[in-house]
């Protein structure tokens, strides 16, 4: 049996369906991310798993114990928003001190677990500071340890980092982390961002209107996609809409190429593939290969982004910069070359 | 240069603001220091702190006024959580009733009392539970005005669900993080009340009551520097309260950020 089991999880809104069939397992010290976009259903059913929400229906299980009618304030879930929601009135320590007050836990021991906590998220010395006198990322820090303080089962973060700046969001990834790792807490973790969900999950439920669509690894839902919407919203796709020839071939734009498995003639298909699978102006005969137009160059630091051109479809094609070697031009044309067996045609 | 410009007009504005509420108080002031012919001097203060009904009146307005504030905020500060809380889109019925003291002139309230209340079975005319009762929605608009600032000045929703995710009942939630957040819109709340009550008119007439308001109607029929010096104690006692107000501020610190710096 999982630790925290959600179980045929439904929600709606009147007519709006917001959550269906929602059914995952987690495992003790597993952290999983809900991936999607805004309306997806991600924040609900962490509402629900919090308490603020209730599920029409069916449960949801702690390690057994069914919390599914229980109010929030009995379910011992720690939960991070999106905003903070330190207490203003309310010093740093005060803060993380809260849910040890409401616990009745006796003053020398909860002084020391508050210390604890703001070492862990190097905040010992702010301790008698407002979170007013804080930075942003500070706060959410300190919104994490107030949320770890009173040991929940279960932690859950909404969107912790998205009101943050790129560079902190980064840093503070890596330490929600490492604590996590280390106090060895499961955790649910709500993000619309791809980069978070792959850097930081043991596995990753990717939602679109309110179904999971994949659960799995972070590998696995970059490199096996369930399906094209999975594939598109993780990582970047390059997509080529085309139609199977006499011969089985699949034809772009009046070029033809060998696809994965043979196609009927005249058989609509979808080759998507990933930028970084592609390559430009490749010696290698044995790829498969479409002469397209280049139509844009892009410096991404490490990688240089050029999209091609192939009749009316553009591919995004990735590949790590060489300071030595000369970029595309924009308007000359290339070859676009890539393995048969990258990307998933459907 | 541009600078110095906007500052010569903040400047002029703001002295011919202040001209216009100061230099009738300060003729007022310079009036009620005429109480002994060709003598200046506090001699209208003095009378009007001998009178006895100065004493009473006023003591008894100032009853009337905590039992208003206990009254209203123990009715609004619950019942606009609440609609803030779980029926957000109940709010505009808030709204409403919270401009009818303006529509329903006192007269009309007090004698609307007086029909519903002065006859038996509900026979409370007599009592000063009713005048108070009339205070409280006199006072309703600003009270809910203060108190939906207050709440809307502080992210309510999501400090609730935090105390709750912390294992906090809602009512130690609402003590231990809401109600000290409110306490800024709170004390606005208590001296609007403290205000409004201590100069009300009609409501103390109509029902017959020794109030603070008819006192200095009667005061202003009857004498000519006591009254000028009862309206100069009501400025101090007026501008004392925004002075509480600020000083309990002071004190809070802020409210939780939706756009934080990061």
């Amino acid at each position: 049996m999982a630790y925290l089991e959600l179980n045929r999880l439904r929600k709606t809104w009147g007519a709006h369906v917001a959550v269906e069939g929602f059914d995952l397992a987690i495992e003790e010290g597993e952290f999983v991310s809900f991936l999607g976009g805004s309306g997806c259903g991600k924040t609900t059913t962490l509402r629900m798993v919090a308490g603020f929400e209730s599920p029409d229906s069916g449960t949801i299980l702690v390690a057994g114990e069914d919390l599914t009618r229980r109010p929030p304030n009995g379910r011992n879930v720690g939960m991070v928003f999106q905003n903070y929601a330190l207490f203003p009135n309310l010093t740093v320590a005060q803060n993380v001190a809260f849910g040890l007050k409401v616990r009745r836990v006796p003053t020398v021991e909860a002084n020391r677990r508050v210390d604890e906590l703001l070492g862990l998220v190097h905040l010992g010395d702010f301790g008698g500071r407002y979170p007013h006198n804080l930075s942003g990322g500070q706060q959410q820090r300190v919104a994490l340890a107030r949320a770890l303080a009173p040991r929940p089962r279960v932690l859950l973060l909404d969107e912790p980092l998205s009101a943050l700046d790129a560079r902190i969001r980064q840093h503070l990834r890596t330490e929600i982390r490492a604590l996590q790792k280390t106090l060895g807490i499961t955790t649910i973790y709500v993000t619309h961002d791809q980069e978070e969900a792959l850097s930081l999950s043991d596995r990753i439920v990717v939602m679109d209107k309110g179904r999971i669509e994949q659960v799995g690894t972070p590998a696995q839902v970059y490199h096996q996609p369930a399906n094209a919407h999975v594939a598109g919203f993780v990582g970047h796709l390059g997509i080529l809409d085309g139609v199977g020839t006499s011969d089985g071939r699949f034809e772009v734009a009046g070029q033809t190429v060998t696809p994965p498995r043979p196609l009927a003639p005249g058989t609509k298909a979808r080759w998507s593939l990933r930028p970084e699978r592609l390559s430009l102006d490749s010696p290698d005969k044995s790829l498969e290969s479409l002469t397209g137009t280049v139509q844009s160059v892009a410096f991404l630091g490490s990688v240089l982004r050029t999209t091609v051109t192939v009749g009316d479809q553009s591919l995004p094609i990735d590949a790590f910069v060489d300071p030595q070697a000369a970029q595309p031009k924009v308007g000359s044309s290339v070859t676009v070359s890539w393995t048969r067996d990258s990307g998933w045609m459907e | 240069m541009n600078k110095k410009k906007v500052r010569w007009d903040a400047l002029l504005f703001y002295t011919l603001g202040s001209l216009y509420f100061l230099v009738p108080l300060l003729a007022t002031f310079l009036f009620s220091l005429r109480g002994k012919k060709d003598e200046i001097g506090f001699q209208a203060y003095l009378n009007v702190f001998a009178d006895k009904n100065f004493v009473k009146s006023f003591g008894f307005s100032l009853e009337m006024a905590v039992l208003t504030v206990i009254l209203s905020l123990g009715l609004l500060v619950p019942t606009v959580l609440w609609v803030h809380l779980r029926a957000p889109r109940w709010k505009w019925v808030l709204d409403l009733f919270s401009l009818l003291p303006f529509v329903v002139p006192p007269v009309i309230l007090a004698f609307g009392y007086i029909r519903l209340y002065g006859p038996a079975p509900l026979a409370w005319a007599g009592s000063p539970l009713l005048l108070v009762a009339g205070y409280v929605v006199l006072c309703f608009p600003f009270v809910y005005r203060s108190i939906d600032a207050g709440l809307r000045a502080i992210d309510l929703k999501r400090l609730w669900e935090a105390g709750a995710s912390l294992g906090a009942s809602p009512v130690r939630t609402l003590f231990s993080v809401v109600l000290p957040n409110l306490r800024s819109a709170l004390l606005s709340a208590v001296f609007l009340t403290f205000a409004t009550v201590l100069g009300e008119l009609t409501l103390a007439v109509l029902l017959a009551w020794p109030a603070f308001g008819p006192y200095m109607a009667l005061v202003g029929r009857d004498l000519a520097y006591e009254p000028a010096a009862l309206a100069v104690i009501s400025f101090a006692l007026t501008w004392g309260a925004l002075g509480l107000i600020h000083l309990f501020s002071r004190g809070t610190h802020g409210v939780s950020r939706t756009q934080p710096t990061p």
